[in-house]
Parts: C-alpha cells; structure tokens; sequence
C-alpha cells in the first residue's frame, strides 16, 4: 500500500518534470548501470547455471571430460529409484513434522510476548538466541543432550518414569529429532519477531470494541486477530515449508561419518533428505548429470507447491484493503 | 471516556488469576530455549569423564577452562577463525555496497524493464537455490575458484542478497524525492547523490543488513562443504564438524573439546547481538513485513 503511493508521488513528480530525449535516455542509462552489478550476478550465479543445469540433466556427466547426451535417461532413472523415493518420503515426513508446530509455536510465543509482562525484553532475547546459535554449535549440543544413554534428555525423562528412545541413533526417532533440534532454532526466531510486529499492529480500537461486547479471549483472537495478521501467517509459512523442504545441514551434521561406524543420512537412510540425497549423488558418486535432474525436478516441485499454495490462500487470507469498504 | 474504564476494570478482573499463568508458561518457554545453551556452556567446561557420568551433572567439579586452549590447539582453529572472518567480512562489505546501488537504481531511476526485473529479484527471495549448486560448482572450478574463500563472499558483490536490494529500495522510496531535485539543481551528479544524501540517512537499514549478512554468513554450511578441500582453507563452521571427525576417530578422548570449540564459535554471534540488539529485532522485522 505505502509502496504505492510513494512510487506514484514519486512517479508523478518525475511526469510533470519538462524533459528532452536526451534526459530520459541519460536516466535510463544511469538506471541499468546502477543495477549491473546485480544483472551480472544474476547472468553469472543464477540465469545461465540454471540454464545449463536443465541441459545437464540430459547427459551423462562424471565432471571429467564432456556430457554426453542421454535424453531423458536421468529422469526415468530418478523415478526408478529407491533412494529418490526414500528422500522424498524422509522430507515430506520432516517437513510435517516441522512446519505447522513452528508457525503455531512463534504466533503463540508472540501472543505471549504481546502481553504486558515484565521483562518482555530478556524473555524476547532468550526466545530469540537459539536462532542464531551456528547451526554447527546447536548440533554438537543437541546431540549431547539427546545421547540414548548418557544424554540429558533421556534422564530427565527417566526421571518421569519414561524410557527415552535413541533419538538420532534410531531410525524411527531420528527424524522427530532432527525436526525437534530444527523447532527449537526456528520457533523463537525471525517468525515470532514478525508475528510480533504484526500483533502490535492490531488496531486497539477493534479489541476494545469486542470487550464491550462481551467477547471472550478466544472470540477475539479468532474474530479479530487471525484474519488481521492471516497474510503474515501465509507468509511465515511458505517460508516455513521452503526451509523444510531444502533440510540439509542437519541432518548431513548429524550422520557424519564418524570413525567410519556412519554413513550420511543414516542410521538406515532415515534422514537422507532430497538435497541430502541430491549432494551424494553430486559430489560423492560425481553423478553430475543425475544430480541435475533431481535438482529440476526438485526446483518445479518446489515452484509448483509454492504456487498452489499462494492459490489455495487466496480463500483464508483477508486483505484488508479489499474489504474494507464492506 | 466511560467505556474505556468499562473495558479497563473488565480485562483487569479477567486476567488478575491469569496473570500468573502467563508469567508461568514465560518462564517454562524460556527455560526450554534457554537451558540447552546454558548446558552447553557448562559442559565446555567439563572433563572427559564427567562428560560420561551418569545422572548427568549440571555443574563441573572444576571448571576446566583448559579445555578452551586444548581445542584450540589441537585444531587450526586460528586459522578457521581468519578464514570466516574474512569471508564474513567481505560479504557484509559486498552486501551493503552492491544492495545499496542496485536498490537506488530500481527506486530512482526508471528504465524500460524495471517493474519485470524488480519482480525476479524478490522471485530469487523464495526459489530454491539448489538448482545451480552443479553448475555454480562447475563455473567455481573452470575460475579455479575451488577450495578457496573466493566463491563464499564474490558473489555478494554482485547483488548477491537479494533481500538487501529489496530492503534498501523500500527505504529509498521513502526519501523524499526532493532532496535529490535540490542537490541536483546545485550540480550534484547521481553518484553524490547517492553517497552524500542517501547514503548517510539509511544508517538503520544499513546496520540491519550488515547483522542479516554477518549471521548468514558467519553460521554458512553448506556451500564451504562443497567448494572446501583442505583445511587450512576452513571456515569455522566446517572446521568445527572436521574437528569433531577428528575428535572421534579413536585415539585421544577429545570429545569434551566439542562444545568448547562450538561456544568459541557461538560466542561471537553472542558478543555481536549483545552489543547491536536493537538493530537485530529492527532488520528482521523489516525482513517479514514486505517479503
């Protein structure tokens, strides 16, 4: 909205300007050549490697030597193979696992950050640390305290009388692991400072109002805050989803090979993740034209379901400039 | 005036009991954020075998503050601190310069495909990069850029960040367009226009931005595992996850070191969002409320 009328001020006052061909040739001029920098990176690390990817895909490549053509080899390939379909189903498992608690989870730790507590501030902060905690360093002490036997985790637990599984040496909890590790780095951060902003954005007079009426705390939340803050909900998800779908640090930290006793996504492919698998079959197996092809099929896939998505919200997502005049 | 203190005295009588719960499920949260880091640092200070015992402790018998001179030496750690350094210092410096003037291109200036290229820089916001990680890696290697620094922060200098255009654009037009007609009326061209007058009034934005960048690049993964070969050339990212390789392969029992290698880590993003931590919330705000 304010872009809009900034620009349009700003677009009008360059209109009502009295100028030759020569002005407007120099402004354009000057326009391209402040961008270049961004058009060469373009060209150089996105335009053309995306473009001779899609080409990649159609040949036999070790990185030695010269592709050689094979049609379409590589995508018949792919879908014939077990590991493809065991990523997928390892990523879309994490990603469930993930997306919707972390959403829920920072839209209700900034409800509560919303309120006014004492020292909103220090608890904003502790909230926020795990964030930027090196994702390296939030490894190395997760899978300390997760350690079957002697981690903190699983005696705290055996303190309630339960008895902790092996979390990353499992293959039934390693992804619960991974995604609960990914939740605590994720809930307090960037999402919940947005959520926050967004909430403080709610016209007090709409809450007072509800008040008079006698509405509950949930009526309020529901009637008047979700539909407000609903497209920063759409937004905070989708970025939310993306990030799921391109895990790949952990779980590449978590099956390092150590002492030879692992192998990357283990234990027993439980965490090969797509890009897991698509980084083996690159640089380990040098499968470089195979590797091209799981990465566009993985780049549609994601454009594809980014699309539907932003369609399908189009029912739940309430702008307030469309209905307003109601 | 009569129904602000009708609404007043009835949210005052609702929330009195559940004030306390509030406070309650704070604390609960911000122990459950919070205690693990806190484990983590306590135990860097720990010796192997406590590390192995069993209730495990919460607090070392003797804080070992050795373990932070071991791990540093039994690890080029000086070196892989140098390294991120500099990568992380030129990608905040190639950030800021080529975000700044790409974004005070697309907000000044108009040019025949302005609107189109404008919307391919906010698309490269959410598409999923792995698609040129081949031939990024080919390209790297035909530069004989492999297993240097050089493709962690060169292409940042090319408007790699396509959110700082974004974020300095969206400022930009904020600025009154009349500063830059005055200064233009006095003979300023459009390169001190932009240093002398846009520049110096978008500090916030730009302290922001620097923050983003600093993070992402100083906590940087993935691309180090592909370009990286010796490890002389390792960020700290990656000589940590190297080290821990190291640690257990057998031999010493190097393991308490870990988490005295990743709070050395930790620590300067620690000391960074200490000293900046308006500015932090501030660029990540901004970061979610146009994306």
């Amino acid at each position: 909205m304010t872009d809009h009328a900034v620009e349009e001020r700003h677009g009008s006052q360059r209109g009502s300007r009295p100028k030759g061909l020569g002005l407007e040739r120099k402004e354009t001029l000057t326009g391209y050549f402040c961008i270049s920098p961004w058009l060469l990176g373009m060209a150089a690390f996105f335009v053309v490697p995306m473009l001779y990817s899609l080409w990649l895909s159609l040949t036999h490549y070790s990185g030695l030597g010269a592709p050689r053509f094979a049609g379409l080899a590589n995508y018949t390939r792919m879908l014939q193979n077990e590991l493809f379909w065991t990523s997928i189903s390892n990523t879309l498992i994490y990603s469930l696992m993930f997306v919707a608690p972390s959403v829920i989870g920072s839209l209700l730790c900034a409800m509560l950050l919303n309120q006014q507590i004492r020292g909103r501030t220090f608890f904003r902060s502790v909230f926020f640390l795990p964030s930027i905690t090196p994702i390296v360093a939030a490894m190395f002490l997760w899978m300390w305290i997760l350690q079957p036997k002697v981690g903190l985790f699983n005696y705290l637990l055996s303190i309630v009388g339960v008895d902790g599984p092996g979390w990353l040496g499992s293959t039934r909890w390693s992804k619960p692991a991974l995604a609960m590790i990914s939740l605590w780095g994720a809930i307090g951060g960037r999402p919940m400072l947005i959520f926050l902003a967004a909430l403080q954005g709610v016209p007090n007079e709409y809450i007072e109002a509800a008040e008079i009426d006698g509405a509950s705390a949930w009526r309020k939340f529901i009637s008047i805050t979700v539909p407000i803050i609903s497209p920063i909900v759409l937004f905070n998800t989708l970025i939310a989803g993306i990030t799921a779908l391109q895990m790949f640090e952990i779980a590449y930290i978590a099956s390092a090979p150590q002492g030879q006793q692992h192998e990357l996504g283990g234990p027993g492919r439980s965490t090969l993740s797509y890009v897991l698998n698509l980084y083996i079959r690159t640089f380990q197996d040098f499968d470089m034209g195979y590797g091209s092809a799981l990465a566009w099929f993985f780049f549609a896939v994601v454009l594809l379901a980014t699309f539907l998505f932003m369609r399908s919200s189009r029912g739940w997502v309430f702008y307030e400039s469309t209905e307003a005049h109601d | 005036m009569v129904s602000m203190t009708a609404g007043g005295t009835l949210t005052q009588r609702r929330l009195l009991p559940s004030r306390f719960l509030i406070y309650a499920v704070a604390v609960v949260l911000a122990v459950l954020f919070g205690l693990p880091l806190l484990w983590a640092a306590l135990s860097s200070l720990k010796t192997f075998r406590e590390l192995y015992i069993f209730p495990p402790t919460w607090f070392p018998e003797a804080p070992q503050w050795v373990n932070y001179r071991d791990a540093w030496t039994s690890a080029p750690f000086g070196r892989f601190f140098i390294n991120s350094t500099t990568v992380t210092l030129l990608s905040v410096v190639g950030t800021l310069l080529s975000s700044s003037f790409v974004g005070y291109g697309f907000a000044r200036f108009r040019f025949p495909g302005r609107g189109i290229l404008f919307l391919i820089v906010l698309s490269t916001l959410i598409l999923p990069h792995q698609v040129t990680v081949i031939p990024r890696f080919l390209l790297y290697r035909e530069f004989g850029w492999l297993d240097t620094l050089l493709p962690l922060w060169v292409p940042w200098f090319f408007g790699g960040s396509a959110f700082g255009i974004f974020l300095f654009r969206q400022f930009f037009l904020t600025i009154p367009n009349d500063l830059d007609q005055s200064a233009r009326i006095d003979g300023a061209g459009f390169l001190t226009i932009f240093v002398r007058i846009l520049m110096p009034l978008s500090q916030s934005v730009t302290v922001s931005l620097a923050i983003l960048t600093f993070l992402a690049s100083w906590n940087e993964l993935f691309w180090p595992i592909i370009v990286l070969n010796t490890y002389e050339k390792y960020t700290l990212a990656l000589g940590l996850q190297y080290f821990r390789t190291l640690a257990t392969a057998g031999g010493e029992l190097r393991e308490h070191l870990l988490m005295a290698g990743a709070m050395m880590m930790t620590s300067v993003v620690l000391v960074v969002f200490i000293a900046l931590q308006r500015y932090f919330t501030q660029g990540i705000v901004l970061s979610g409320l146009k994306g």
